[in-house]
């Protein structure tokens, strides 16, 4: 769908424009009075909506990552709070239905989840069968984090680790800032060297 | 108030608030894309944008880059370069046939890695028989003899380039170069990527 709203964007507002057209066409043939009520509700429509689609389009944007995080998940199932999933293939223009994952670089192991630090740092989240164990992350501004996961088997037994860079969080950011969306990306050469991160 | 259901439903009001708030999405649209372009660096046909994922940024560079670049990395960790068009200005197309040719040792420079990936104009990738959706700097891209590099961009094999060749897709397509944790030219703006040339 929205590959489809993409590629097809301008044909599908130029139907949507003449359809208002005919809208305002029959009422103006009703009388120009019949106009005036249409008018207003739209000036007001129109002059409160811009400022608010322009504020809250990067929050929709988010919130709708959060949604998809949490309860569809990236292709195995939702994915908890403050666990990350690590995709276990590369992107591939092969994926049914145009997702997502024909979107990236098809050399990245792409590694997502939904962090929620409310009540500080975590030190470990609870891990489930193949997934990605977050380790350690600290949120307080200006200080140095890192992001190491470890892949716990199906056996329950944890193996090799995997550790972000080094970074620290911009001092900009408040106390506010409690829930994170965070990918991370694995460069990965062959099938084989990605089984071999993994295993 | 069945009354005012009626006068509202027959009124206007209604087909006005859809028509005002489908005309505030248009506008909101048509002016994070004028931001989005304003922010927007253009070198050789290449475009990127720096400015996104700043604390600092503003509601309309806000809007323009999760409009942009959804929940994008910070220039600094991943430089991303698009184009649509080659040299000429004319927009890249399956019919054509394109080489990209980096002079020697201006690859372009990383901490990490860089690849080169086409895909539709919404930014898909296609499939093609050979399963090669990117070249980069694991790709072992031959060398010319003055030590640069050409990279072959057409649907079919060009034969004795096989090695340096990115099949496109067949109809419009368009670029996408990473870099990612970018070298210092990129950061300060001096390293420029070539632009995309069509063979005559």
């Amino acid at each position: 769908m929205n590959r489809l709203i993409m590629k097809y964007a301008y044909p599908m507002t130029a139907v949507i424009l003449a359809i208002f057209v005919w809208v305002i066409y029959r009422r103006i043939s009703h009388g120009w009075s019949d106009v005036v009520v249409l008018a207003m509700a739209a000036g007001i429509a129109y002059a409160l909506g811009v400022p608010a689609i322009l504020y809250l389009w990067p929050r929709l944007g988010v919130s709708g990552y959060k949604r998809a995080i949490l309860k569809r998940g990236l292709g195995d199932g939702p994915i908890p709070i403050n666990t990350l999933y690590a995709v276990p293939s590369t992107s591939s223009p092969g994926v049914p239905g145009g997702s997502l994952m024909a979107t990236g670089a098809d050399d990245l192991l792409y590694i997502g989840g939904w962090l929620d630090l409310r009540k500080g740092p975590q030190g470990s989240a609870r891990a489930r069968n193949g997934r990605a164990v977050l380790q350690r992350a600290v949120h307080r501004p200006g200080e140095e984090f890192q992001f190491c996961l470890r892949r716990q088997t199906h056996h329950g037994n944890q193996s090799r680790r995997l550790c972000s860079q080094r970074s620290r969080l911009d001092g900009n950011r408040t106390e506010r800032d409690d829930s994170d969306f965070v990918t991370m990306r694995v460069r990965t050469r062959t099938w084989a060297s990605l089984r071999r991160q993994w295993r | 108030m069945r009354n005012v259901l009626v006068w509202v439903s027959g009124s206007g009001v209604v087909q006005g608030v859809i028509i005002g708030a489908a005309l505030a999405f248009l506008t909101a649209i048509i002016i994070m894309n004028l931001v989005g372009r304003r922010i927007t660096t253009t070198v050789n046909g290449w475009s990127a944008i720096r400015q996104c994922g700043q604390p600092g940024n503003g509601i309309l560079v806000r809007a323009a880059c999760a409009k942009a670049l959804p929940v994008v990395n910070v220039f600094e960790e991943a430089a991303y370069w698009t184009t649509a068009k080659d040299a000429s200005r004319q927009a890249l197309s399956g019919r054509h046939e394109y080489s990209l040719h980096f002079p020697a040792g201006e690859l372009p420079p990383s901490d990490a890695f860089w690849s080169l990936t086409p895909t539709d104009v919404a930014g898909y990738m296609v499939n093609n028989p050979t399963h090669r959706n990117s070249v980069g700097d694991r790709s072992n891209l031959a060398k010319n003899v003055d030590g640069s590099i050409d990279v072959y961009l057409l649907p079919t094999s060009p034969g004795e380039h096989q090695q340096n060749w990115l099949p496109t897709p067949s109809g419009a397509f368009k670029l996408i170069l990473r870099a990612y944790l970018p070298g210092a030219a990129i950061l300060n703006g001096s390293y420029r990527l070539p632009p995309v040339v069509r063979a005559q």
